[in-house]
């Protein structure tokens, strides 16, 4: 007690250099010991299987003898590259991945707005919005697949009964119409989610800023531009880079769907790479494809860093 | 603190060598696994199941256990096990599989375990032998015919060429019902290939020989352009997966389907008062595809023995004949007449049964062992001619230049 007094009382003193730098127990490995567990996690869980997977992508290598190799250098990226089909599983990925974003934090951000609002049954309209989050993807698939079914699907029987008859379109095969209906899924599955997340972010909203914003005379998109966007907007930055990279590796929901199918028209980045892995079987070729989408998320990655720096840096605060 | 008296350690220690006789006891039993879809299968999966018991039950030295993964997994997982150094030590692969996996080496011959020659075996048998020795034993065969719905067919008969069938198609399309039905999705890759194999068994192609593919010959042209034009007309429900429309059928609302002789047995299961018949498919070649599934052993196992065991078990005419009954209108290893009270029952089975000596595996001959990726080629392709428009002789002529570049990367 008398020490935390004494402590508390030199708490405003300028601290000495040899303070600053000595750390808690006197010893200048803490903090290495201390980050140890973590770095020896990701170099043995995440570092050893990458490099495995960049050294695979130089190899034929097969699924059924994973132990018998031929290095062949950079073939497979040749390969890869020549392929106009693989430009276009790329372009998909690409499509699929923005449009997710764009629509999955728009109408997170409605959404949140909305539940941010007070009403009668607010709590169970929070409660609610997370159900298709917490849905399994499998499962919203397989339900989704049923409800776009040509014969017993319940779209089509609407579709019927409001007089919209089209014959019995079959969502999922046709080529215009099976990405459209994979993103509505998608979307649906995992606004939700940039709902929750904002509408954390939105508690942290100051009143009086925005109190003085509407006693100014502010309208109510000028009011959100000022109290509210500078608070939720790295969160909603680095939602942004979530989505993209869930995008970026959403398996599960295409597979059940569509399997890449119509003729390529679902086909992404991972379809392609779980194809050529355990149906071709050559592990080569699908680590190299991995490596290719590493490259895509690494990159969306720096771009993000890169955005969030320079906003710190434009608010001063680098 | 407690102190612990020298009488309950010797309490405890007693305990624990009375468990462990115990378990020593139940473990004189070798445990060799076995996997197979048919154990996910609905109805049959539980058959199967008590079908293995009756083997571990007469055993005093083997115990099988059942691995149940659904069909559309298996191929990966244990594929991927046994890359591994692993694996289930029996299974049961598909055809396609089967060939994947002996040049790989990861099969142990079946006359290397035991003697086979006292067994009398089916004419699939030939299928299971490569280079002169036997990888496997034959565990089903199904053969393909129609299977027609006589109340919806004008004259009640199936019909008796391609043409004919096209006109009864048409006739009994209206009404929300269909006059027939196949597989043409991504998502069903697998029975795609079956259905669509049938048309080129029947219009008189193959999928390759002599080591080349002939993806783009005229025969199989000829029957891509058929599949087409039955899928123009308007007469399938298009999009509807096996499943639903093998329900529409027991339901009365498909008048014909190619399909194996399992489908009948699903539907005498399902509806047993729905009134169906059989006959041979109406192609201009008589020739139609099998699924043949084998069952082989693991060359990673150590456990010959138990798998010579249940091999030698599973042979017996007793256990081949509770086999076949338990899978329906399938045929076993060895050729075993069908009991006449089962023919009574399921009349329609006699259709598939007098189709056994047309019966073709469904892979690329000479290159059985890449079937899996020319099934991905072409089903794609087909798939661009049936909904995106283009030409079946461009298609295929598409796919014969991606199957020699992509899968034999010349």
């Amino acid at each position: 007690m008398k020490g935390e007094v004494r402590q508390a009382s030199r708490s405003w003193l300028p601290v000495s250099r040899s303070e600053r730098a000595a750390p808690l127990d006197g010893s200048p490995w803490t903090p290495y010991l201390f980050a140890a567990p973590v770095v020896l996690y990701l170099l043995l869980f995440q570092g050893y299987p990458l490099w495995h997977e960049l050294m695979l992508s130089f190899t034929q290598t097969s699924l059924l003898t994973p132990t018998t190799s031929n290095f062949i250098g950079m073939r497979n990226y040749a390969e890869l590259a020549a392929r106009p089909d693989f430009w276009r599983v790329i372009w998909v990925t690409v499509l699929y991945t923005l449009v997710c974003v764009v629509f999955a934090i728009t109408l997170g951000l409605g959404t949140a707005l909305l539940l941010n609002r007070p009403f009668i049954g607010r709590g169970l309209a929070r409660a609610l919005v997370t159900i298709p989050w917490a849905a399994p993807p499998v499962a919203i698939a397989t339900i989704f697949a049923w409800m776009l079914n040509a014969q017993y699907g319940i779209l089509n029987h609407w579709m019927k009964v409001l007089g919209l008859e089209i014959g019995y379109e079959s969502w999922l095969d046709n080529p215009r119409l099976a990405l459209p209906a994979i993103l509505v899924t998608t979307i649906w599955q995992i606004f939700p989610f940039a709902s929750v997340v904002i509408l954390a972010a939105l508690q942290g909203v100051s009143e009086e800023v925005r109190e003085a914003a509407q006693i100014d005379g502010a309208d109510r998109l000028s009011v959100f531009k000022v109290a509210a966007w500078p608070t939720i907007r790295p969160t909603v930055t680095l939602l942004a880079l979530f989505v993209t990279i869930w995008s970026l590796r959403r398996f599960d929901l295409i597979w059940v769907m569509t399997q890449g199918g119509p003729i390529g028209a679902t086909k992404t980045l991972v379809i392609e790479l779980y194809t050529r892995a355990f149906i071709s079987r050559e592990l080569g070729e699908a680590a190299a494809i991995g490596m290719v989408g590493l490259t895509i998320a690494l990159g969306v990655t720096m771009v993000y860093f890169w955005v969030t720096l320079r906003a710190e840096r434009a608010e001063g605060r680098r | 603190m407690t102190r612990i008296s020298r009488r309950t350690v010797l309490l405890a220690a007693s305990g624990a060598a009375t468990l462990n006789v115990t378990r020593s006891f139940a473990q004189t039993k070798e445990t060799l696994t076995f996997a197979a879809a048919l154990f996910a299968d609905a109805g049959r999966g539980e058959l199967a199941r008590a079908w293995i018991e009756k083997f571990n039950k007469s055993q005093d030295r083997y115990l099988i256990e059942p691995v149940a993964i659904p069909f559309a997994r298996l191929a990966d997982t244990v594929f991927t096990q046994m890359g591994g150094g692993g694996g289930p030590d029996l299974v049961r692969f598909d055809q396609s599989d089967f060939f994947a996996a002996v040049p790989a080496g990861r099969l142990f011959p079946v006359d290397d375990l035991l003697d086979l020659s006292k067994f009398k075996f089916q004419a699939a048998d030939k299928f299971v032998k490569v280079g002169g020795k036997r990888f496997g034993i034959v565990f089903e065969t199904a053969n393909f015919g129609l299977l027609y719905n006589p109340a919806l067919l004008k004259s009640g008969a199936p019909p008796k060429d391609f043409e004919a069938f096209i006109t009864a198609a048409k006739e009994s399309t209206g009404d929300g019902k269909f006059g027939y039905a196949y597989r043409a999705t991504m998502p069903e890759r697998g029975g795609f290939w079956f259905d669509l194999t049938n048309y080129v068994y029947g219009f008189g192609g193959q999928w390759g020989g002599g080591g080349e593919p002939t993806l783009n010959s005229p025969e199989v042209v000829e029957a891509v352009t058929q599949y087409k034009r039955v899928y123009d007309l308007g007469v399938i429900p298009k999009g509807a997966n096996a499943a639903t429309y093998r329900r529409m059928f027991w339901e009365g609302k498909i008048a014909m389907n190619i399909d194996n002789g399992g489908a009948g047995g699903i539907f005498a299961a399902q509806a047993p008062d729905f009134k169906f018949s059989a006959a041979p498919s109406p192609f201009p070649n008589k020739a139609q595809g099998i699924i043949l599934t084998m069952l082989v052993f693991n060359a990673n196992s150590k456990k010959k023995a138990g798998a010579a065991a249940f091999i030698e078990w599973m042979l017996q005419p007793k256990s081949q004949a509770e086999l076949q009954l338990l899978l329906g209108a399938s045929n076993v290893a060895t050729l075993f007449p069908r009991d006449p009270e089962e023919i009574k029952r399921i009349p329609w089975v006699t259709a598939f049964d007098e189709n056994t000596p047309n019966g073709q595996p469904m892979l690329v001959r000479s290159l059985e062992n890449r079937t899996l990726e020319f099934q991905q080629v072409v089903c794609e392709n087909v798939l661009r001619c049936l909904v995106g428009g283009e030409t079946p002789k461009q298609v295929m002529a598409d796919a014969q230049a991606q199957a020699l570049s992509r899968i034999l990367r010349r």
